[in-house]
């Protein structure tokens, strides 16, 4: 395990930004709000979750969480 | 123990340097075979999240910098995506995170290799059924008639597209991975996120033509989103302890 802790910079990942999203497909008929709405449910409310103490509480972000919540329904309207 | 900075993290990835440019921040903190990409974070960029406007203020940047991130390196390597707000107490606690989480990271990273998420929603505006048949020179009968005529067909319509969207579903099933059901808004017959093997996008983009043909003659639209990162699929808690 010689490799523990091996620090690699990634690379100027954020340079590219532009054409990374330009991926994303967003048909005629898809607003921009719901192309927000697709990438924050993606990244607020998705991926993997890490709990313990190597984590740090943002205050602010439970609170996020559930005003998005709220704000999701208020954009898309009743779930069914 | 803490270093004192605080790492944004953003995903786990393979520790494979070679893969990924020489730059600045983000970086890669590696243990064996994983690596979490990582970047020096002020913990005030948080605190200037417009909670009353989520959508155009400082989370949706935030938002777009952690996908952007996510997809520079899923370009070249896998990635388990992890939640937006991870934020590390240094870099000790990310090493701990890889350690304590090794296994199931590894095993998580094995299943999307190779994959992408894709969004389907099919999408149904129904004409208003509280529209009335004009009237004019109709008896009272022929109007019930006409109206009763003009709801049955709305119901006949609706019928077919949830029959359709149904089938589309399926089909498409068959052609993905894993497949999650997303929030349905108001007109929304079908909202899900396809995990595909890339080998396999051309088969079930080709699925989803066919009955996009289908549906729009019943007056449905079918809206695709991505490539995703696999954020849909990556639905696990990693825990980390200092004895971890």
């Amino acid at each position: 395990m010689a490799d523990v802790g091996t620090e690699v910079p990634i690379g100027d990942l954020l340079a590219s930004r532009g054409d990374l999203l330009a991926e994303v497909f967003t048909p005629s008929g898809t607003n921009t709000a719901e192309a927000i709405v697709d990438l924050l449910d993606r990244v607020v409310h998705r991926g993997a979750v890490v709990t313990g103490d190597v984590i740090i509480s943002l205050a602010g972000i439970d609170l996020v969480r559930l005003d998005l919540r709220l704000l999701l329904l208020g954009i898309e309207g009743t779930p069914g | 123990m803490s270093t004192g900075n605080w790492l944004c993290a953003y995903a786990i990835t393979r520790n494979r340097p070679s893969a990924l440019d020489i730059g600045s921040a983000p970086r890669l903190i590696g243990y064996r075979d994983l690596g979490v990409v990582v970047s020096e974070v002020a913990p005030a960029r948080f605190d200037r999240i417009d909670t009353l406007d989520p959508v155009d203020g400082t989370l949706a940047e935030l938002a777009r910098e952690h996908d952007a991130v996510v997809r520079a390196v899923f370009r070249s390597e896998p990635v388990l995506p992890l939640r937006f707000g991870t934020v590390l107490d240094g870099e000790d606690a990310a090493l701990r995170l890889l350690q304590a989480g090794y296994d199931q990271a590894r095993d998580c990273l094995d299943e999307v290799a190779g994959h992408r998420e894709w969004g389907v929603r099919v999408r149904h505006t129904e004409p208003a059924a509280t529209t009335r048949p004009d009237a004019a020179g109709l008896t009272g009968t022929q109007y019930l008639v006409r109206r009763r005529e003009r709801l049955k067909a709305i119901q006949r319509a609706r019928e077919d597209v949830v029959g359709s969207a149904g089938r589309l579903e399926e089909a498409l099933r068959r052609h993905a991975a894993d497949s999650v059901s997303r929030a349905r808004p108001h007109g929304v017959l079908m909202n899900t996120a396809y995990l595909v093997e890339t080998g396999r996008e051309a088969e079930f983009h080709a699925e989803v033509e066919w009955f996009a043909r289908e549906l729009s003659a019943a007056g449905a639209t079918v809206e695709t989103s991505g490539p995703w990162p696999p954020y849909s699929f990556t639905d696990l808690e990693l825990g980390a302890t200092a004895n971890g």
